[in-house]
């Protein structure tokens, strides 16, 4: 049953990955102001869409793993953030992508850069703090950090509506929004993200098992 | 030393960093500018003191100096700055668009040395152009 779905997801995510990549350099428009670099946005969310699920199993299985003490869901826990760390990775560099051209600089300390910023070091460290815990024997020192480091995750997607900065509010602000064609656009390219993160979770899982 | 031991002091220092790092953060970039009537409401600043400050770029204000320079105005519902700035243009800095400027105020004048333009939050499609990027065409 298990390996019947995650082929069907690494079939769902070359289906998918195929068209959304078509669609953004083909099908969705060029952005009046900013140009062909708003093409980034896509991979940009997608990027965002990955780590914020990666991050939410991370705290699930955390927390799991302190009820139970089921050193599986400690393992679970660890290869997410990995993936999560990884996706925060690209989120980052994709946005400096964008950033260099269209604000004029490749960074600035913005309330949002900088609690995503924070969100990288957080699970880097606790990547390391994992190991070093679970070789010491005292895992449950991981997930409790764990569980602390997830309360930046709302920060990141608050901090840029309460706070003044110069990320974009692009959904649910004043007189933003996307036309239709970019949001059909990013639709897909989200649901291609969401299958990769899915077969990137099962791959890395059975690298552990060998 | 055992490895509970060390697990702890590494567990107490993360946690130190990130409070510390968190509290620098929350410090620095809950107000990450001034507008322009917080600017102008103020007396004086210091020549030395940096700030940051956002408007929008008044029509038509933008000159190119001799220098290499650029000079623009740029406004909010109540007041008005005038800036002087040498460096990197941004792509859509023009016109109406939501600026950022950081630098310092010497004489009413503002001295940038750094320039950014807000992106848009409303994407719109480009209707004169073709919907492939421009060098696939």
């Amino acid at each position: 049953m298990f390996a019947f779905l995650s082929r069907i997801s690494f079939t769902l995510l070359v289906i998918l990955m195929t068209i959304s990549i078509y669609m953004i350099f083909n099908y969705a428009p060029k952005e009046k102001i900013m140009g062909d670099v708003q093409r980034i946005f896509y991979f940009h969310m997608g990027s965002v869409l990955v780590f914020t699920l990666a991050f939410i199993a991370n705290l699930v299985y955390s927390i799991k793993f302190l009820l139970d003490n089921n050193n599986e869901h400690s393992r679970i826990a660890y290869i997410n953030a990995e993936v999560g760390v990884l996706f925060t990775l690209l989120t980052i560099v994709t946005g400096m992508f964008w950033a260099k051209p269209v604000w004029g600089a490749w960074w600035t300390w913005d309330p949002q850069l900088t609690t995503t910023f924070i969100l990288f070091l957080l699970y880097f460290s606790y990547l390391v703090f994992h190991k070093l815990s679970t070789r010491a024997g005292v895992p449950k020192y991981a997930a409790v950090f764990a569980v602390i480091s997830f309360i930046d995750l709302p920060i990141v997607y608050i901090s840029v509506r309460v706070m003044r900065g110069i990320s974009p509010v692009v959904f649910g602000g004043e007189g933003g929004g996307i036309s239709p064609a970019m949001m059909n656009t990013l639709l897909v390219t989200l649901g291609a993200f969401l299958f990769l993160y899915i077969v990137l979770i099962n791959l890395r899982s059975k690298v552990d098992k060998k | 030393m055992n490895p509970k031991a060390k697990i702890k002091i590494v567990a107490v220092a993360l946690i130190l960093f990130f409070s510390f790092l968190t509290f620098k953060a929350v410090k620095s970039s809950l107000v990450y500018y001034l507008t322009v009537s917080e600017v102008q409401e103020r007396e004086s600043f210091s020549k030395l003191k940096r700030l940051r400050v956002s408007g929008v770029v008044e029509r038509g204000s933008i000159k190119r100096n001799e220098d290499g320079s650029i000079s623009f105005i740029i406004r909010d519902k109540e007041s008005t700055i005038y800036v002087q700035y040498k460096g990197v243009i941004p792509d859509v800095f023009r016109d109406e668009v939501q600026a950022v400027v950081e630098g310092t105020i010497e004489d009413k004048v503002f001295l940038a040395n750094k320039l950014f333009a807000k992106c848009p939050t409303k994407y719109e499609d480009d209707k004169l152009g073709n919907n492939r990027l421009s060098f696939v065409q």
